[in-house]
């Protein structure tokens, strides 16, 4: 999942998540494929971004496996290792990081980040 | 020496103080003013271009959490309140200094705001739009010891850097204080509401609080979350110890933790590329 300026849109891109309007009103719904026409009508109706799936734009930075991310996570927690309340947080932020990874893999298979 | 005195002989030896620009002193005097209305304020507002880009900026980003997309000024000054509208003035005039010299502690200051509203939202306390606020202007300390006392903030970076410690601690070797009774200088120089300056003067020591508690906890709170997930940097990069009276305090156990990380998350992906 990436979110991309309505300038850097093109075709072919797929939402994953709806582009909301002015009124709170949903105008694309999810899992539509960015045309030319929609991008325009988007720019026109002054939508500055759009969350598109995969990672199309080439950020420069790497993208990171979940196990690269916990492996960081589990690092900064690394001095207060051993406190009930710290070590509670620091497992919800793993799991987050494991169901949100699961559901929206930032790497399609096979396109694993240099370790 | 005393704490205050301490803290008086830095504030002398800061030359410069940040200045405001006008027509943002002009805004945080008028919605003091008893009988001002939304469209004066908007009014005045709007007169600054770039200002208004960026107050429109802000308060559409995800940590005011509004569905629609705010167009005009006089919405945005009606919608979130003048205390709200005041501590965006601010966060856009502060965060230029950030945006160029401190973007870790821009996007630190991000994360924090959109933690801070997050769990204010779950835990159903009022006014969670003022709580982002605070937690946008909670190390608004740091910003002036970089910018007003250079040499004492590489100090600072330097004992960080090269002993490990962590970058409060090193503040109150090189300061003999921290940014936090910085912070609360500052903020009350630039005459920020009582609501705002207590969450900038206890985010590290939220039992000292006698008022605003909740919020100087939900602050207190955002801030180390979101250290996890390693957004910006607040000076080093390590994850600190929750006090559990300030987590007991606001009933954090309440809430669904798993949920509210992912909440976070997606919060944060929003605000990736968010300058002002």
């Amino acid at each position: 999942m990436q979110k991309v300026p309505i300038t850097l849109a093109s075709p072919g891109m797929v939402l994953a998540k709806p582009v909301m309007g002015d009124k709170g009103l949903p105008l694309c719904a999810e899992g539509t494929a960015l045309t030319e026409k929609l991008i325009d009508r988007l720019r026109a109706m002054n939508v500055p971004s759009v969350t598109v799936r995969g990672r199309p734009l080439e950020s420069g930075a790497p993208v990171k496996t979940a196990d690269q991310r916990v492996r960081e996570i589990e690092e900064r927690f690394a001095r207060v290792k051993g406190d009930p309340l710290m070590d509670k947080i620091l497992d919800a932020a793993v799991t987050a990081v494991r169901q949100e990874e699961a559901e929206n893999p930032a790497l399609e298979d096979g396109e694993g980040a240099p370790s | 020496m005393s704490r205050a005195e301490k803290i008086k002989s830095i504030t002398k030896r800061i030359q410069g103080l940040p200045t405001l620009p006008p027509v943002v002193r002009k805004i945080t005097a008028l919605v003091e003013s008893p009988d001002v209305t939304a469209q004066e304020v908007g009014k005045l507002i709007s007169s600054d271009q770039v200002l208004s880009a960026k107050v429109l900026k802000l308060v559409n980003s995800p940590f005011y959490g509004f569905p629609g997309r705010i167009s005009s000024i006089s919405h945005a000054v009606i919608l979130l309140g003048f205390n709200v509208i005041k501590g965006v003035v601010l966060s856009a005039s502060v965060f230029e200094i950030m945006e160029t010299s401190m973007v870790g502690l821009w996007a630190h200051s991000l994360g924090s705001a959109i933690a801070s509203g997050t769990i204010a939202r779950a835990l159903g306390l009022s006014e969670p739009e003022e709580i982002s606020t605070a937690a946008l202007l909670h190390d608004i300390g740091k910003v002036l010891v970089r910018v007003s006392l250079p040499a004492e903030y590489n100090r600072i970076a330097r004992i960080v850097e090269a002993e490990g410690r962590s970058f409060r601690d090193a503040e109150t070797e090189v300061l003999g204080v921290d940014h936090a009774e910085i912070g609360l200088w500052l903020s009350r120089e630039w005459g920020m509401p009582e609501r705002l300056t207590v969450p900038i003067s206890l985010h590290h020591e939220p039992e000292a609080a006698t008022k605003f508690k909740d919020r100087v906890a939900v602050v207190h709170i955002a801030d180390t979350l979101i250290r996890a997930f390693g957004v910006g940097s607040g000076g080093d990069p390590w994850v600190g110890r929750i006090r559990p009276a300030a987590w007991d305090a606001i009933g954090m156990d309440r809430i669904d933790l798993v949920g509210l990380m992912r909440e976070i998350l997606s919060g944060l992906e929003e605000v990736e590329n968010l300058q002002l």
